[in-house]
């Protein structure tokens, strides 16, 4: 390499510039070319921290079981006919896979009928088959009526495979036996068709039998489709509640560590003093003394969000409540020890010298740095959120019935836990495999993007 | 050291006092009169409203609760056990000496048994006995209380008949066992991470080589040299500890059917009756703080460089 002339920024006469570049380059060769050139892309930080995540075994292993208990809880309820809520009659306590007799009945008739209309299998359908009703169901463009017969008490109603046209009905006890000749055509009428009675309930198709595969409850609900509800349910808690940690945690945190001084003191003390207060304790208060005002002002408010958060049911709404009270002082901590940290880095002073407006200087400067620390601490809250929303929901302070969350499976199984101990096997197996991954994922993502803590 | 022991107090007073205005401010939160039943006219109410002093600003009331707690007085029950009182029935009638002992064993336990893990796992670091310890832990932070209890139940107590299913009232030495466990399986799991962690730290440091290089033994060096030094995380987790403990205590105590103070909460809670859950819980709380002031001053005596890197301030 040649030498390069300094400038002479004193000297008398100013250089000419093109006839010293003239003289003092030389083109560079192949060689040096090679050598100069970016030989590989630049890696960025998530990229980087994506592929240690990757490399973590276990965390990838977690990442797919965490995976899989999502879909069954988010994708379950869709595969299977069964409704978390509804009790299914002559279905009632129930061992794993096992069926009930109107569901073997419906199972043995589905071998001699491509469809059947179940009058047992129906939630509530005892009381609804009542004389007044007319039950109506339409098939291959036909309009089928019925009244209730004596004889119909418990029937399954069914199609014959062959020929489609005569309803035919089978008792209990002839389908037991598998005795299916002598089916009794019942009277059936296509008048007043079009006029739907007012008195009319429509009878449910049904193609096949699922099985209970987690058997059900004392009230006839089926289990696993409880189990998909309660994980939904426990996860969006999780989820929503680790995001209003990080929002009021972030929030207070960042003003405290930017504006610093004595607001940064109280507002650090306030913290101090929040942190050392037994959380469940008061969890436990706030859930009792939320429960009354806030059902009477959901109940009373018109607004769309009232409307939403009283779908939701009081329990879980007042979790939201305590968390986004309590629990964010953690989250504040973390925040403002990232702000401070960054604020006295040079890049920060420098962006300060250069006159960036503040602002500028937290977006471009202070939030991408302290993303990943952020991300840390959130997922690291989720399950931590679970943990607590199933233990309120465990003591019956949770989320209510018909509502249910894997906590309160757990709890309602208890009472009956030495005659039926898979109903607390169930969800508790699916809630603690859901904690632990979330805790491995978690402890995944903290090593991936920060491997100083590791 | 006197200014920070006076400081950390004044904290802990600061916060107690704040709790039991949360519990009070609560309380009058909600709607409706403790002494409106279907029977009672509003002059009724009002003379009984009148003799609890209920009549009175709100800031006069807080001020007499405040002064109650501090007297010892914290109210009277309305439901549960009409007209009794709160003190009598938390400290008298034997539920919190019930639940206190049961918390002292399974904080016994999940020290005795979780630090030797820890312990274990660090000096076999990377063979099976740590892998199986470090499986233990991890699943033991996750498992619910409540399920492990459940589980306990239904094999050690239904299916193998080892245990009573219902602990009562703790008569028996084996009517602990379940409930112990259950109780100190999430902390000496804990402890255990905890150890492990921080021996892993003192292992590699100087004094072990040299203390090695003199030629003691290796469970001496463990258990006298590095051991001392890794005690401080645990130090420090004893006060979420005993938070932690109280809380599992409410889920033990409801699987297992044992009278204790945790059970009584919660049916308090379930009944709504007011006073007794204020009562518990600053009770409670207060044990909280204790601890935490005990564990945060233990600390400074035990590690005196903690004092000197942080200051006083």
């Amino acid at each position: 390499m040649q030498k390069l002339n300094l400038f002479q920024l004193n000297a008398d006469r100013v250089p000419d510039l093109k006839e010293m570049f003239a003289a003092d380059f030389t083109p560079a060769s192949a060689e040096e070319r090679v050598s100069a050139t970016e030989s590989r892309k630049s890696v960025s930080y998530w990229r980087d921290a994506l592929r240690r995540f990757k490399q973590n075994k276990v965390s990838m292993g977690a990442l797919a079981l965490f995976f899989i208990i999502f879909l069954f809880s988010f994708l379950g309820p869709m595969l299977i006919p069964y409704n978390y809520a509804d009790q299914y009659r002559c279905s009632m306590k129930l061992a794993p896979g096992e069926f009930s007799k109107a569901e073997m009945t419906a199972k043995a008739a589905l071998e001699h009928a491509d469809l059947i209309y179940d009058t047992v299998l129906s939630p509530g359908s005892i009381s609804s088959l009542s004389r007044n009703t007319t039950y109506w169901f339409r098939h291959k463009g036909v309009t089928y009526s019925f009244y209730n017969e004596k004889t119909l008490g418990d029937v399954i109603v069914l199609f014959r495979a062959e020929d489609a046209d005569p309803l035919v009905y089978i008792s209990e006890k002839d389908a037991e036996n598998g005795v299916f000749d002598n089916i009794t055509v019942i009277a059936y009428s296509t008048e007043n068709i079009d006029t739907r009675a007012e008195n009319t309930a429509r009878l449910p198709l049904i193609k096949s039998v699922c099985p209970h595969v987690f058997g059900t409850d004392s009230a006839g609900r089926d289990l696993m489709a409880r189990c998909m509800y309660g994980g939904r349910v426990s996860l969006s808690i999780g989820i929503i509640a680790a995001l209003i940690v990080l929002f009021i945690g972030s929030l207070y945190g960042s003003v405290a560590g930017l504006i610093g001084g004595k607001v940064d003191f109280i507002m650090m003390r306030v913290v101090d003093i929040i942190y050392s207060v037994p959380d469940v304790l008061i969890v436990l208060l706030l859930q009792v003394v939320l429960k009354d005002p806030l059902q009477a002002w959901l109940d009373s408010s018109p607004s769309g969000f009232a409307r939403m958060m009283s779908n939701l049911g009081v329990g879980i709404v007042s979790i939201f409540i305590t968390f986004a009270c309590l629990y964010w002082v953690g989250m504040s901590r973390i925040v403002r020890g990232q702000v401070l940290q960054l604020k006295s880095q040079e890049f920060v002073t420098a962006a300060t010298a250069l006159g960036v407006p503040r602002s500028r200087i937290v977006k471009r400067h202070l939030l991408p740095n302290s993303v990943g620390q952020l991300v840390i601490a959130t997922c690291l809250q989720i399950p931590s959120a679970i943990f607590l929303e199933s233990f309120l929901s465990f003591l019956g302070l949770g989320v209510s019935i018909p509502m249910t969350s894997l906590g309160s499976l757990c709890s309602d199984a208890l009472e009956t836990i030495t005659l039926y101990p898979y109903r607390l096997l169930y969800p508790g197996i699916i809630l603690t495999l859901l904690v632990l991954t979330l805790n491995l994922v978690g402890d995944g993502i903290r090593d991936a993007l920060d491997p100083r803590l590791k | 050291m006197l200014s920070y022991v006076a400081k950390r107090i004044g904290v802990s007073i600061l916060t107690l006092l704040l709790i039991i205005c949360i519990t009070f401010l609560l309380m009058n939160a909600v709607p409706g009169s403790p002494f409106m039943t279907e029977k009672s006219t509003p002059e009724m109410i009002a003379m009984a409203e009148a003799k609890y002093g209920l009549d009175k600003p709100l800031i006069v009331q807080l001020w007499n609760y405040i002064k109650g707690y501090f007297q010892g007085d914290m109210g009277v029950s309305l439901k549960m056990q009409k007209g009794t009182d709160v003190t009598t029935i938390i400290f008298r009638e034997g539920k919190f000496v019930l639940s206190f002992k049961l918390g002292v064993w399974a904080v016994l336990l999940a020290v005795i048994v979780g630090v030797p893990l820890g312990c274990i796992a660090a000096y076999n670091r990377g063979s099976w006995i740590d892998s199986v310890l470090r499986v233990m832990t991890t699943v033991g932070v996750a498992i619910p209380s409540f399920v492990l209890c459940s589980l306990l139940l239904i094999y050690c107590g239904v299916k193998w008949e080892l245990l009573p299913v219902i602990s009562g009232s703790l008569t028996d030495w084996k009517a602990y066992i379940a409930p112990v466990i259950g109780l100190s399986f999430y902390p000496m799991c804990y402890i255990a991470k905890l150890t492990r962690t921080s021996m892993l730290d003192a292992i590699n440091q100087d004094y072990i080589r040299t203390a090695r290089a003199k030629g003691l033994k290796t469970g001496h060096i463990i258990f006298k040299h590095a051991l001392r030094n890794c005690l401080i995380p645990v130090i420090t987790y004893l006060g979420p500890m005993t938070a932690g403990i109280i809380t599992g205590g409410f889920v033990v105590e409801q699987t297992f059917q044992i009278p204790g103070l945790g059970k009584y909460f919660i049916s308090s809670i379930l009944n709504r009756d007011y006073p007794i859950i204020m009562g518990t819980t600053v009770v409670l709380a207060a044990l909280v703080i204790m601890m935490n002031l005990i564990v945060d001053i233990t600390y400074k005596l035990v590690d005196p460089r903690i004092s000197l890197i942080k200051g006083d301030s």
